[in-house]
Order: structure tokens, then sequence, then C-alpha cells
């Protein structure tokens, strides 16, 4: 069924409708982020100062956040809870936070101020969260929108700070790893069009867009498109030189630095409320989880970040390798967690995304056990032994 | 002008230059630090073995003198081990490795019951290889998960002690486990994006009862049966490939279990090398907190950094005291038990702990989600109609129809008015319709009232009003409807209206005689979408889904089960003269994949999926249901009472002709049991009165309310509305209640289009369980003194709410559908939380200063500077 057809049926949730329209005003805004770019493109422009055309981006940001926002609204009222509990509606509150980083990151960051040139950066960096929400919505059509009860354990006040604060860092996080990325890109292309880049860091980079696996789902299609890009600029003769990506590198580490600032206290609180909640849940702040145990990680990695950074004085390429290693660990933590060997009996997994917990456990699994020995309490509590 | 060159004297006396001191890279500093892990391990095994009394006195000799020698090597190089824990690269080599140490415990799957710092893998290198080789590849069966020596064990381990048979199942359990999730992990990392794995195909004329299901509940209902059945039905090929992967690398699995055991990776967080990374880390954090002058670390410019570091150590440090002090587990509890003050440590119940108090259970109850079932008359969707939880305000739209542009259109709306946690219901009251065809009539129902003849005779011994024993029956001649069972099962009676001789001849004689029911065999990994229904007869074999074959080797009408021996007693006289008060079936399961047979007991009132213990068979995938035939299986002589509209009523048997039969007269009926004829009507309207407690409101959150305890069945009231926003538009009002007392738990619309039940869902994870507790201490005189710890508010725990008395938490954990009195307390003693939790508190805002207040304030500086 198309997206419009989706719009229109009444035997479909609201929030699900919503959600299409979303998409439309992401569509719109993606071309308005393309238009931008092209004109901020001309030597004239001056993006410091910016037109409605070069509004329009995040204009359009703005209205599919509101329009998200509103969806996740109609899911709560749906469902009768805060809507985070099967994976549809965590990847729903994804595209939310992607949308608010934005925004948020939109005027902390101030790209277009810096200079010409900028504002295109800050158009092509709309445009991929714009892409990012919509393929993330795609994905959400795929898997089951059910409306399930929460079991006791998440009946918790934590349950909506916890959540927020883990999908907002994640989001801004991604964010700042798309930073790096279009700093990869810049580096690459500018590297194999106008040279003055040694051949095996060339290697390096290409080998790190292509071959990570599941990254490369978002750095093929962005190394392809920023291809023809760069193609447009040669034939114009505007390719940036070595010089001006080395100088684009010290810019661009200190603005992904700068996003991942914004994102890190919310990771920070968002890990910690999950031991604060587990805490009253279960008098045991850490349970050694496997998603806790993926989501310290994950800190841990931005902590390595922060010290390679700030005590090292690690910049440029190798501090944003640090941010993208990051960023991939909150994508492992986010999505393939549930594959992980130590994952199967955690307690945090979603069951609604085909991967089944216990699937074909050859016999009791240890929650089983764990019952069974309960059971036996309970049979020798009733037989008062 | 070249600048003033700095002497250093010591050098020039000496004629020398002093030794440039080491500089410390990622790699050294990792050598250094896994060197140190690696004694730290040593060290901390012995230490744990001298504290235990286990030591000889070589290793306490030894550990004396490495414990001396690294005092005085700290003594003597302070400096040095300053600088090495203050650079920056042993700072991120100590983070970089912890990483890795917690990765590892998500790579390794921890063995059960990890968080006992006892707990281990049992060694079995006294256990002849051969055992080892015939009983480890053997297919998993039931009684290797009771560790202890049973009758039904692997005939392999008949040659071993009991001990040794211990040791052995527990080894081959956590192997077992082990090797299922790492095959689990290499088969997904060998299927990136799902390439390779086996396509979920749905069955044919699947689809074409999705249309259907769609059309009825909406397609968003139909897209997620969908996605759940594709899911469920690839999954239990994939679990066939893993399964294939892990037998043919079986060596492999088994050396990388042993290397793990060897390593304690499979109990990474409880290990000693785990700790003494932890400490590393702490002391490196010390070390690079406190440096500098103390009065930067109350600037905004550092604040931040050591608020962070300061919360780090106080967690690890914490963390250190939990890992010391803390005890855990679980204390079972039942309503009306005495004081209670042992639990069983970490579930264990080998492993007794007593409390310096004691606790009793006051209340404990289990609420479900208040759920509303909607299902079509004309529909045979097999599945289960989708359920629809209710609360205040939630709208349900069902039944779609086209409606041009506008998409398509709801003929059914339900909307939630009010729940109600205590509901009433009156007596019903019922009435023959004024019209045959009055639409709200329910069609024929024959009244009769009965009186057990036996027990009349015990009771007037005894002096009390024989009537007393005189019931009710209703019966109607829908087959849903069961029939009248004679509790002395002496016959069986059912009624039929304007039927032909033939149908009666078929219903006293049915033509399936001797089935005893039918069984619904469903693979769980099959979803719940299409469960397979089939008559099962005392010796008949089924060939059920998935490659599973189901032989009913023994049925009984009463199935009761021994709870010392766990096992079903059956009634040892034909099946025929057992009453089928709780009947069931034995079958004996066996599979294409091989395996040994299961035995299983599947009776009709004991449903093992929804008590979670479908988990526990040998073939848990399979789930069997039940569903007793009283009419068609064996048993006492079945007689109809049939009338019609211009047919007075008549007694028809097995095989003698039609008896009339009067209104208020008794009917001819073998056996003591008595039975009259009280009413016949034709066309009944029926009405059941349900009032609400106006106190006991709905319970949506988490406060106290003595409602919750209570037993009374539930109620709603809903808005139902047909047809809506066309001209045939109607409303009307239901109340309903969450019991079958009255039928006031049903209701189905006047032209048997479609009906509504309302039901406590106790199948899936219940809204809440509650327990309130009473805590006792040792009087003077030895006995159980109860002691005020507050009002029942306060005494009340759930899950996400706990009780704290002199250090123990006491946290809802557990309960049993069997045993609606047991409530399972968690225990935890944890001098560590609060360390901890102030250790958090302190990263969390030590993070804020650093990344949002410092840089705000910093931006505003700037933009005064530059104003100025």
């Amino acid at each position: 069924m198309n997206p419009f057809e989706v719009f229109l049926r009444d035997d479909i949730l609201l929030s699900t409708r919503i959600v299409v329209l979303a998409d439309v005003l992401c569509g719109l805004g993606i071309l308005a982020a393309l238009v931008s770019m092209l004109f901020h493109a001309r030597p004239s422009a001056d993006g410091t100062r910016p037109s409605w055309v070069a509004r329009g981006p995040i204009l359009f940001t703005t209205l599919a956040t509101c329009a998200i926002s509103v969806a996740v609204g109609f899911r709560w009222k749906e469902v009768n809870h805060f809507p985070s509990q099967t994976m549809s509606e965590v990847l729903t509150m994804f595209t939310l936070a992607l949308g608010v980083s934005m925004i948020v990151l939109w005027f902390a960051l101030n790209l277009r101020k810096r200079g010409h040139g900028w504002a295109i950066v800050e158009d092509a960096l709309i445009l991929l969260v714009l892409f990012g929400v919509v393929f993330t919505h795609a994905h959400v059509r795929t898997l089951a929108t059910a409306q399930r009860d929460l079991p006791p354990a998440l009946q918790s006040w934590w349950f909506a700070p916890h959540l927020s604060c883990l999908i907002f860092s994640y989001a801004t996080m991604g964010i700042a790893a798309l930073i790096a990325l279009v700093y990869f890109v810049t580096r690459f292309w500018s590297g194999v069009y106008r040279g003055g880049q040694s051949w095996q860091s060339q290697a390096w980079i290409l080998a790190g867009l292509v071959l990570v696996p599941f990254a490369h789902l978002v750095t093929i299609p962005i190394l392809l498109a920023s291809a023809l890009v760069f193609g447009a600029l040669m034939a114009l003769g505007r390719v940036p030189g070595a010089d001006t990506v080395l100088r684009l590198e010290k810019e661009l580490d200190d603005v992904s630095f700068r996003a991942f600032a914004v994102g890190f206290p919310f990771l920070t609180a968002g890990l910690w409320q999950g031991a604060f909640w587990a805490q009253e849940a279960w008098a045991n702040y850490w349970g050694w989880d496997s998603k806790e145990n993926s989501a310290l990680i994950t800190w841990l990695v931005y902590v390595i970040y922060i010290h390679l950074r700030l005590l090292g004085g690690y910049r440029g390429a190798k501090a944003m390798s640090a941010l993208v290693a990051g960023a991939l660990s909150v994508f492992l933590t986010f999505q393939v967690f549930g594959y992980l060997p130590d994952s199967q009996k955690s307690l945090h997994r979603y069951t609604d995304d085909g991967v089944e917990p216990q699937e074909g456990q050859q016999g009791g699994t240890p929650a089983a056990t764990q019952q069974a020995r309960a059971d036996s309490g309970a049979k020798d509590a009733a037989e008062d032994r | 002008m070249s600048e003033p060159r700095i002497v250093d004297e010591s050098a020039t006396t000496n004629g020398a230059r002093p030794p440039k001191p080491f500089r410390w890279g990622f790699g050294s500093a990792a050598l250094l630090v896994l060197g140190l892990v690696i004694a730290g391990q040593v060290a901390l095994t012995v230490l744990g073995r001298i504290v235990d009394g286990e030591a000889t006195g070589l290793q306490s000799a030894a550990f004396g003198g490495f414990a001396l020698a690294t005092a005085v090597f700290l003594v003597l190089q302070r400096a040095a081990v300053a600088r090495f824990f203050r650079t920056m690269h042993v700072g991120v080599t100590l983070v970089v490795l912890s990483l890795a140490a917690v990765g590892v415990g998500v790579l390794v799957p921890q063995i059960t019951g990890f968080e006992d710092p006892t707990e281990r893998i049992p060694d079995i290198r006294d256990v002849p290889a051969d055992v080892v080789e015939t009983y480890v590849p053997a297919p998993r069966v039931k009684s290797d998960e009771d560790f202890r020596r049973r009758p039904d064990d692997h005939p392999a381990l008949a040659k071993l002690t009991n001990e040794q048979v211990a040791r052995l199942k527990k080894w081959k359990y956590e192997y077992s486990l082990f090797r299922w999730a790492e095959g689990f992990f290499v088969y997904h990392l060998l299927h990136l994006y799902g390439v390779g794995m086996p396509e979920s195909a749905l069955p044919p004329g699947v689809a074409e009862k999705l249309d259907r299901f769609q059309d009825r509940y909406g397609i968003e209902e139909r897209e997620n049966r969908e996605k759940q059945m594709g899911a469920a039905f690839s999954g239990r090929q994939k679990s066939q490939e893993i399964g294939t992967l892990i037998r043919e690398n079986e060596k492999a699995f088994r050396r990388a279990f042993q290397v793990c055991t060897a390593l304690d990776l499979n109990r990474t967080y409880k290990s000693n090398w785990f700790a003494t990374l932890l400490g590393l880390l702490f002391v490196g954090v010390a070390f690079n907190t406190f440096k500098g002058s103390p009065r930067q670390w109350f600037t905004l410019k550092k604040g931040g950094y050591v608020l962070v570091h300061l919360g780090v150590m106080t967690l690890l440090a914490g963390g250190l005291y939990s890992k010391l002090k803390t005890d855990r587990g679980i204390v079972h509890l039942m309503i009306g038990d005495p004081p209670r003050d042992v639990y069983d440590g970490y579930h264990d119940s080998t492993k007794p702990r007593r409390m310096p108090f004691a606790l009793s259970l006051d209340e404990f109850a289990r609420r479900d989600w208040k759920t509303l079932e909607v299902g079509f008359f004309d529909e045979d969707f097999k599945s289960n109609p989708p359920s629809y939880t209710l609360w205040p305000g939630r709208r349900i739209e069902l039944d779609f129809v086209d409606a041009g542009a506008a998409g398509k259109r709801p003929r059914i709306r339900i909307d939630v008015r009010e729940v109600h946690e205590r509901a009433v219901v009156g007596a019903p009251r019922w009435w023959d319709a004024e019209k045959p065809d009055d639409p709200e009539g329910l069609g024929p129902l024959a009244i009769l009232a009965t009186l057990d003849r036996a027990a009349v005779q015990a009771q007037s011994q005894e002096g009390a009003q024989p009537d007393v024993h005189e019931r009710s029956v209703f019966l109607t001649p829908d087959p849903r409807i069961p029939p009248y069972l004679d509790p002395a099962w002496k016959f069986r009676l059912a009624i039929r209206y304007d039927a032909s001789p033939e149908e009666l001849r078929r219903t006293t004689t049915p033509p399936d005689d001797g089935r005893v029911g039918w069984l619904s065999l469903r693979v769980a990994a099959a979803g719940d979408v299409e469960p397979m229904i089939v008559p099962v007869r005392v010796g008949e074999t089924v060939d059920g889904p998935a490659g599973y074959r189901v032989k009913v080797v023994s049925a009984a009408g009463d199935l009761r089960f021994d709870p010392r021996t766990k096992t079903e007693v059956l009634d040892p006289r034909p099946l025929a003269e057992q009453f089928p008060s709780s009947p069931g079936v034995v079958v004996e399961i066996t599979s294409d994949s091989g395996g040994m047979p299961e035995r299983r007991v599947v009776s009709e009132t004991f449903d093992a999926e929804s008590q979670g213990l479908q988990k526990e068979y040998a073939f848990p995938d399979l789930a069997l249901n039940l569903e007793w035939e009283r009419w068609t299986s064996p048993g006492p002589p079945r007689f109809v009472l049939s009338y019609g509209k211009d047919r007075g009523p008549e007694l028809v048997s097995e095989n003698g002709a039609p008896v009339p039969v009067q209104v208020g007269r008794e009917l001819p009926l073998p056996g003591e049991t008595r039975v009259t004829l009280k009413e016949l009507l034709r066309n009944v309207r029926f009405e059941t009165p349900v009032e609400f407690d106006p106190e006991a409101d709905f319970i949506s959150g988490p406060a106290y309310d003595p409602h919750f305890y209570s037993t009374d069945p539930t109620g709603i009231v809903l808005d139902l509305t047909t047809d809506p926003g066309t001209e045939k538009e109607s409303k009307r009002t239901l109340r309903m209640a969450s019991t079958d007392a009255g039928r006031s738990n049903l209701w189905s619309s006047a032209d048997r289009r479609f009906w509504m039940r309302y039901f406590e869902n106790t199948t899936a994870m219940p809204f809440e369980w509650r327990s309130v507790l009473s805590v006792h201490e040792k009087g003077a005189d030895g006995s159980w003194q109860t002691i005020d710890v507050g009002n029942e508010r306060e005494r009340e725990i759930r899950v996400n709410d706990y009780l704290v008395h002199r250090g123990y938490r006491f946290f809802q954990t557990n309960a049993d559908a069997r045993f609606p009195t047991y409530s399972g307390i968690g225990v935890v003693y944890d001098p560590g939380i609060p360390f901890v939790l102030y250790g958090m508190w302190l990263t969390i805002f030590g993070s804020v200063v650093a990344f949002v207040l410092r840089p705000i304030a910093e931006a505003r500086a700037r933009r005064g500077k530059v104003a100025a």
C-alpha cells in the first residue's frame, strides 16, 4: 500500500497516518534543501544572512517535527501510555528526536554564520537528517504497530525520561557523526578530483565508508551522491583543494564536538536513569544486562573521545573517527543488540521485531529455570516446608 | 636574543644527564595494565582462599610476600606510579580495556545465576570421557534440567556418582545455552541483512483469510498479524539452520566454552580480573582528579570535570562495597502463614539465609488488564480474535465497508465510557418475547430444576432443608452451549427445537461417537494465527504441524496431579464411568527432527502456555490445548428434550420411542437425580443487572488502593454505535462484568452479526502484582512481635516500589497462578546502593556543568567582551 493510500484510510490508526504527512513534509524539506544548496552555491551568495530560500529547509524540518510530535501524541492516546514500548514506537520517537536535535543544533551551531559555503554544509546536514527520518519511517512500516500493554516493570516514572534522554542523545550523536561523515566524504572526493591526499589515507576512508556493515547503508549512498556533487563542482572548476579541506577539517571537528557536547549530558543522564529505575524495580542498580552493558560501552567510547580530544589534543580526522565509532556503538546498542549472544536473556529485548528471544532454545532458558526455581519455592510454601 | 638556558646543577656536577623518564604509549600502557590484571586475578584468588581458610601455608606466605613487595614498590616508586596514572595514554588505555572487558560479557553469555559470586561452571575433568562424549551430544530432554539423578536419565549417566551426575548435568545445561547463544550470533553474522535466511512464505489460503480478517478488524490489525506470521514462520526454519550450524561446529563451540570457562569470561563481572581492572580505573581517575590546585576545582572551567570524576570514583567505590557486602534472594510467602525470616539466597533453595527479622504477607493480588474481544458469527478465523485493552475513553472501530472516496467506514464503533474495579451482578431476569421473531430475543430456552437425591438424603439426616439442593439449569439448542451432565453420571441431556426426526436420531446417536474431544496444535514459533484443530480418540495418532506427531495414549475424565511426585493420577475405572470434571489426555509426542519422545499431560482446565510452563516441555514450541467433547465422549446414555413452534415437548432417548413430557413435571430420566421441566421458552429475552461499587474507581496508576485486593469481578460501561455517520446509526449503552454469572461478560447483537466478551486477560503479563507486608522482630519471649513500619500504603510493595527495613530491600518479584495466595518477594541487602546512586547523580550533574553551563557562560563572556 502506498503512503498516500495509508493517509486516506479510516481503518488505520491516526498516528500512523500522521507519520505519512510528516514524510511528505520531509520530502518538501529535502527539495527545499536542494534548492537552498544551489542558491548558496552562487559565488555572490551570502550565507550569513539567511533569506526565505535559505530558511526553507529548517522550516520544513520544523513542520515535519511538529507532525511527528502530533503522531507521537496520538499514539500516546491510542495505547494509553508513553509510546516507547515496541520497536515501531521507539523508532518513531527516534525520528522525532532527530527533528528536535536538528532544530536545536541549527540554532546552537549557527553554521551559516561561519562564512561563505557553510550554509551549504548546513543544508546538506538537514538533507541527510530528513532522509534519515524518511528511511526510518519506511522501516517502521515493516514492523508491527499493535498496541501492547505495559508490563509491571515498565510502569515507572522513569520510563519517559530514561527513554527520551537516551533517544535524544542518540539522535544528536548521530548528527555529530553525520558532520564527521561530511568531512570524510569531502576529503575523499577532493583527493580524487584535486589530489593532495596520500593513497593510504584515501584507502582508509574508502574502506571505512564502504566496508562497515549496516553503517554502509548510510555511507555508500552519501558517498555516491557526493560523487555527483563533486563531479558538478569539477565541471565548474570549484572543487576545494587540499588546503581548503585542511581548514575545513579544523572547523568541522569543532562543529562536531559542539554537536556531541549537546548530546553527551543526555546520554549520561539516560544511562544512569536506567540504573535509578532498575534500583527501584529490583533493588539492583546494575544487573549487567547486556543492553545496559552495550549502553555503557557507548558511553565509554564517548569518554575515550573526550579524553583523546581534550587531553591528548587529538583533532580532525582522528577525533572525528572516534565520533563515528561512537555512533556505530549507538547503532549496535539500539538496533543490532538483539542478536548479540548475551542478549537472549536480556530484559530489554523488543519482542515484536521478528527476533524471538527464546527462539528454538532447546529446552529451558535461564528465565525458565528461575521461574522453575520460584515455582518450586511456591510449592514449598504451599506445602509449608 | 637567545633565551637564558636553565642549567641543571645535579646533571653537570656528576657529569651525566639524568635518565629521560619513560614515555608511556598506548601499547606499553596496555601491556602493563594487562600484566597488573593477571597479577590481580592470581592475588585476589589466593586472598579468597586465605579468607575461606582453604589456602596452603605456601600460598599464604607467597601472598604475604607479594603484598609486602607491592607496598614497598609503591612507596619507593610513588612518583613513577603517579606519573604513570597521570599520563593521558594510560587513562585512555584503562577506559579502553574496561570497555573491552564489559564487551566480553556481551559477547560471551554469562552463566545462569552469575550474580552469585560463588556460582561456577562445574569441573568435569574426573568424569570418564566416554560418558561425557555420549551424554553431552545427546539431544536435551526434560530430565537434563533437574540436576539430581532421575530414573529417566540418559543411560550413560548410570555409572556416575550422584555428585558427578549433578555436575555433568549442570555443565551440559550451561554449555547448551552457551552454544545456542553463540550459534545464534554467528548465524546472524553469516547472514547479514538476512541474506540467505529462509523465506517466510505464508501457507496457501492464508492470504484470503487475512483479507476477510482485514474487512472485520481493519487493515492495521491485518498487517500486524501478517508481519507476526511472517516472522514466526521463518523463525522455526531459522532455528533449524542454527541447530545445524551448531552440530557441524560442535568441536569449535566446545573448545570456546572451555576457554571462556577457564578465563572466567562467562562470569566476567564477578571475576577477580574484572575487579582488578576497575580498581586500576579508580586509581587512575583519582590521580587525575586531585591534581593541580584545589582552588581550581571550584571554578566553572574545572568544576564539571571534577564533579564527573568524583562521581565515577564514588560509584566505583560504592560498587566495590556492594560486591563485598551484597546478598540477594527470594522469600516465599503465603497469606496466613506465620512470619518467615529465611530466604533462598540467589533464588536457590539450597542456599538458605536468615534475616534479623521476619516478614509475613497480609495481602497479595494480581490485577489483569481489562480486555474486550469482538467476534463475528459468520466468520471462523480459528485463531483468537484481536483483543482490546480497555480504559476510559478508548474507541474501537470494526467491521469496515467501502465508503467511496472517503476510504473505509466502520460499521461498529465501541466507546469505553466507564471502567469499574468492582461490579455486582444481580439475579438474571428472563421472559418469552412477545413476537417469536423479535430480533432482541436469544432463541429457544428450556429451564430445568435438578435435585440431587443422594445429597438431599445426606442433608435431611443433618436436619437441613432439602430444597437447598435444587438448582436451575438453562439449556439452549445452540451446539456451543454444553449439555446438562448428571452429576451422578447416569445420563446426559440436550435440547433441540423444531428438529427433524433425522436430526434427533443423529443427536442421540452421534456418528462420531467415542470422540473424546478436540486437540488444538500450534507451533509457538509459527504464530498463533492458525492452530491446527483435530478431533481425537484414544489410541489415534495425529500428524501435527512442523513435523510433530502426537499420539493420544490415554484419556481421563477426572485428571488429578499428585503434588509430591508431580505426576498425574489416573482413575482406574473405564473412561465412560468417569465424570468429566477435569478431563485430560496423556499424549506422546515425537518429532521428525529427532530427540526422545515427550510424554505430556494435556488438561482442559490447565493451560501450560498462560501459566508460563510451556518452556519446561521437551518440545516447548509445540503448544497443545484440549477441548473435551462432553456429548460424544464415552459416557452414560444421551437424552434429547425436543419441542417446537407448534410441537409439545417430548424426551427422546438413544434407542426408545419419544416420550411426551409436561412443563412442571419430572422428566423420566435414569438414576437418582430428579430433573423437573420448569419452563419452555420459544424466543427468550434475557437481562442481567450489573451494578458498580461507586467507591472503587478505575485503578490506572501506582497509588495504594484497597480495591486492588478485591476478588469481585470488574465492570465496564460501553457506548456501542452501529453504522455510525449513516442514516441507520443507532446507539446503545451496555454494562458488562468480568464474570460468566448471568452471562454478564457476554453480549451479542440482535441481528446475530457479532458478539463481545469482556474479561480480565490472564494469559498475558498482568497490569500489576502488589503485596502488603508486615515486619516482625523477635520479642523477649522469643516469639515474633509485629512492629509498626507504617500503614498499608507504606507497607505495600509493587514492581518499581520496594520496602526497606534495616538495610534490606523487598520488592515484588514472583507469583504463581496455581497458588493465588502466594507471593515471591525479592530480598536485597546492599549497603553500597546509596554511594553508587550519589556517584551517578554527580556524573550527570558534572556533565551538565561541563557541557552545557560552561559553554553558555563562556559564550556570554565572549559576547560581553566583544560588546565592550
